[in-house]
């Protein structure tokens, strides 16, 4: 997909509007009808019929002035800085000769005195960046071309995203995720598209960009298989985003996210009416991540809403999956991310109630009364407040009469400990990732234990044997990763005595 | 008669249709004590050697004695079960035989420090482009248990009841001493995600890389590194962008120190450090790595020349020259 966007790229000719006049001006012969456009029409004409009495130094300059206007100048990322700027001003000083001959004396000797007319004759200048990675030099190069004045469209195309990102050790959770496209909305001047490469606008969408007379910023995920780049649309994972600053001063104009499934619901659903989540794009990179769950839990949504209960991941086929502390951050922070984007395109504004509205924007402002309950019930869990109101133009932040004290207790812990227990004290599990694969547990009982795919324990049926025998692995397991939860059979021999040495193991 | 060529017999024993599957590299049923920590080792080099996609016919796993050295039976690769203390210049012929192929050396602390201490020093110098992992556990457990270079003061064995009369050989200190050391990282079974990254960072190192696996035995030495890292503190995660990155699972489970792997004189202070008695700390990661130094085998392919059958014929008949009547 990547090579495809790239020879795309390269092959598309981005002419400017002027040249295919000119173009089509020289194949039929006839006079050219540009005298609205306050081009000098007989000074080009002249030019565009040199050999009466201008000699060659005229075709020459003529020949540059095509060259100036027939393409885009795709240049691939990655080099010296330096040498795009040297690049850009070339191309510009070949554009401006081109405009002086085509305007006689009127034209710009710079091209920062180029108005936004000026530019749409101009063909842009293209970087193409493969960027997977953000590192230092990324980094820098990134941040050398945007803040300086020169009108690059910078193209970043990513073929993964959200995938298990190693880092330096830190005792604390930092989860680096990044999303370049957000890094366009920094500048502000910029023009900023995040687009997913299945979308069969993609073409136009990013043709707008290039056009548009401002720098832009052009995010692709394009993975080599396109039925991830839809699934990591419809799950939010790497939502659509075009923030165009022509359009307006405030964000709900600017900011459009029109090519999202349901862009005014929080969750994106499935057929059987269950909510997509960054989980579903997670299981499908990587199924051998997630171990499966036993016991009662609530899918994701259902736990955001309701206290007291269990996280658990259902995949498409209705099977419910363990969720990591990490992979339960992940979710909520993309999700929450979502949120954050629908409230500032207005898509999650509750509206103004003195207004006549007809019913479809009551209906409207139902919609929007739930997204906006979700987002408050939603940030108040994560923030540890009692609630948030996103009604108003400012976030205001109820923290309740007695502040920390009025947090539940599972809301604190989830807030103080960056990885908070995964699974519920009553349920036998393991911290599968840590498994050493020593055969200590399925030895004791392959009935109750037994090893996934990638050769690594999970506890398959804790109902399948006794607790003892829970409680016996977890003891001589080699890694200290086995919970032995609550016994299942209140009727169990001696259940005092395993209980006992089970509090033990902590 | 038919003869049977190798290509033949490689085929049939590895099949490419299988897939790069773990069950693809598991040889036998392993016999190793419940609890043990080699099986974390195992598992971490059939997922690497499935990662990389390497044919299990392009891989020779090479041991010596002892329990760890029973590697070649439990992977379905090509396998050399050498003698003790033998391994490395066994692996070193391997290598210079066939340098395509990846070859894996397995040790015990005893095999690769004790009988093995010359062999290893000489490899490290000549610097063959081998993974090498030594297995340390801290005593003899196939003989079960006899006090091993690396069996720390006051543990009780039956060679030193009264446990080991001298304190015992510091590896890491001993390599980092060695001319022409090229890669040197150190990891623990308790870690499977620290073993993985640790085998592959040696894996993509062209040159010797010595990885020594820090285990215990959970019959002989359960009390080894602090009962395999239940108990004793002093762990620390060596992180630097060049070296082994960390999971997010394994980020509290050791305190991080930020050490540079390409620098000689650092990881020479660092391991140092590690016998300090007070100040004393196990680094995990990666020590030190050398990206400029030549392997053994590209020195020796590079000097020897080879000429075709034709300057061969000229080369002999310049020698028959003086015969001539």
């Amino acid at each position: 997909m990547e090579d495809q966007l790239w020879s795309w790229l390269q092959g598309e000719e981005w002419k400017s509007p002027l040249f295919l006049e000119v173009q089509e001006a020289l194949g039929m012969g006839k006079e050219l009808d540009l005298a609205g456009e306050e081009i000098d029409s007989a000074q080009l004409t002249q030019a565009l019929h040199p050999s009466q009495s201008q000699g060659m130094e005229r075709e020459s300059s003529w020949n540059r002035v095509l060259k100036a206007l027939s393409g885009a100048l795709v240049l691939k990322g990655g080099g010296d800085p330096q040498d795009y700027f040297a690049a850009y001003d070339q191309h510009m000083r070949y554009a401006l000769q081109a405009l002086a001959l085509i305007r006689g004396k009127e034209a710009p000797t710079t091209w920062q005195e180029l108005s936004n007319r000026d530019f749409a004759f101009i063909p842009p200048v293209i970087l193409y960046f493969r960027i997977d990675e953000l590192n230092d030099p990324v980094l820098r190069q990134l941040g050398e071309l945007m803040r300086q004045e020169r009108e690059f469209k910078l193209i970043l195309v990513q073929t993964q995203i959200h995938a298990t990102v190693s880092r330096l050790g830190r005792s604390v959770t930092l989860n680096p995720h990044w999303d370049v496209g957000f890094w366009g909305l920094f500048f502000r001047t910029y023009f900023v598209l995040q687009i997913p490469a299945h979308l069969p606008a993609l073409k136009t969408e990013v043709q707008r960009a290039v056009s548009s007379p401002r720098p832009a910023l052009i995010s692709i995920y394009a993975p080599a298989d396109l039925a991830l780049s839809e699934l990591a649309l419809r799950t939010r994972a790497f939502p659509y985003l075009r923030y165009d600053p022509e359009e307006g001063l405030c964000w709900q104009a600017t900011l459009d996210l029109s090519y999202n499934p349901e862009p005014r619901q929080l969750w994106a659903l499935e057929a059987n009416q269950e909510e997509l989540n960054l989980g579903h794009f997670l299981f499908r990179q990587n199924p051998s991540a997630f171990t499966p769950f036993m016991g009662d839990g609530v899918p994701v949504r259902d736990w955001l809403e309701a206290e007291g209960t269990k996280p658990v991941f259902l995949s498409m086929d209705q099977q419910k999956w363990t969720l990591t502390p990490t992979q339960q951050e992940k979710i909520l922070s993309q999700i929450q991310l979502w949120g954050n984007l629908q409230a500032m395109a207005g898509q999650a504004k509750g509206g103004d109630p003195g207004l006549v509205v007809d019913w479809e924007e009551k209906i409207d402002l139902e919609r929007q009364k739930a997204v906006t309950k979700a987002l408050q019930t939603l940030s108040a869990k994560l923030l540890g407040v009692t609630s948030v109101d996103f009604t108003g133009s400012e976030l205001k932040l109820n923290l309740g009469s007695h502040g920390e004290e009025t947090k539940t207790k599972r809301e604190k812990s989830r807030l103080e400990k960056p990885l908070p227990v995964a699974q519920s004290s009553e349920t036998a599990w393991i911290e599968t990732p840590l498994c050493t694969a020593c055969d200590e547990c399925t030895g004791i009982n392959p009935r109750i234990f037994a090893y996934n795919q990638d050769k690594q324990a999970y506890v398959k049926d804790p109902a399948a044997g006794p607790y003892a025998d829970l409680v016996k692995a977890a003891e001589k397991c080699s890694a200290s990763i086995i919970h032995p939860g609550a016994p299942l059979n209140p009727k169990e021999k001696n259940l005092e005595k395993w209980i006992q040495r089970a509090a033990k193991l902590g | 008669m038919k003869t049977l060529h190798v290509d033949q017999f490689t085929a049939g024993y590895c099949p490419e249709e299988a897939g790069f599957t773990l069950e693809r590299y598991a040889g036998e049923q392993p016999r190793w004590c419940k609890g043990c920590g080699d099986y974390a080792i195992l598992v971490a080099l059939e997922k690497l050697l499935a990662l990389k996609k390497i044919p299990s016919n392009q891989v020779v796993c090479v041991s010596g004695i002892g329990c760890s050295s029973r590697f070649p039976y439990y992977l379905k690769t090509f396998g050399f079960h050498g003698i003790h203390g033998r391994a490395l210049p066994i692996s070193t012929g391997v290598k210079l035989a066939n340098p395509k192929l990846t070859v894996v050396t397995v040790m015990g602390d005893g095999d690769c420090f004790s009988i093995g201490l010359g062999h290893w020093m000489h490899a490290v110098r000549y610097n063959p482009n081998l993974l090498v992992l030594v297995l340390d556990n801290e005593i003899y457990g196939l003989t079960k248990q006899q006090t091993s270079p690396t069996t720390p003061l006051g543990t009780k064995t039956k060679t030193t009841p009264k446990g080991p009369y001298i304190p015992p050989l510091n590896p890491l200190k001993l390599i980092m001493g060695a001319t022409g050391v090229s890669f040197v990282a150190q990891t623990a079974t308790w870690m499977p995600g620290h073993v993985s990254a640790t085998l592959a960072k040696g894996m993509e190192h062209s040159g010797l890389s010595f990885i020594r696996i820090l285990q215990r035995c959970p019959i002989f030495s359960p009390q080894a590194f602090g009962q395999g890292g239940k108990e004793r503190e002093g762990f620390c995660f060596l992180t630097h962008e060049q070296g082994i990155l960390l999971e997010d699972n394994l980020q509290n489970m050791a305190e991080s120190l930020p050490h540079d792997p390409r620098d000689f004189s650092a990881a020479q202070a660092l391991v140092q450090q590690t016998e300090d008695a007070e100040k004393g700390f196990t680094p995990l990661g990666l020590i030190f790595q050398a990206l400029n130094r030549p392997s053994y085998e590209e020195v020796r392919f590079r000097s020897i020349s080879h000429p075709s059958p034709e300057e061969k014929a000229e080369l002999l008949l310049d020698k028959l020259k003086p015969f001539e009547i």
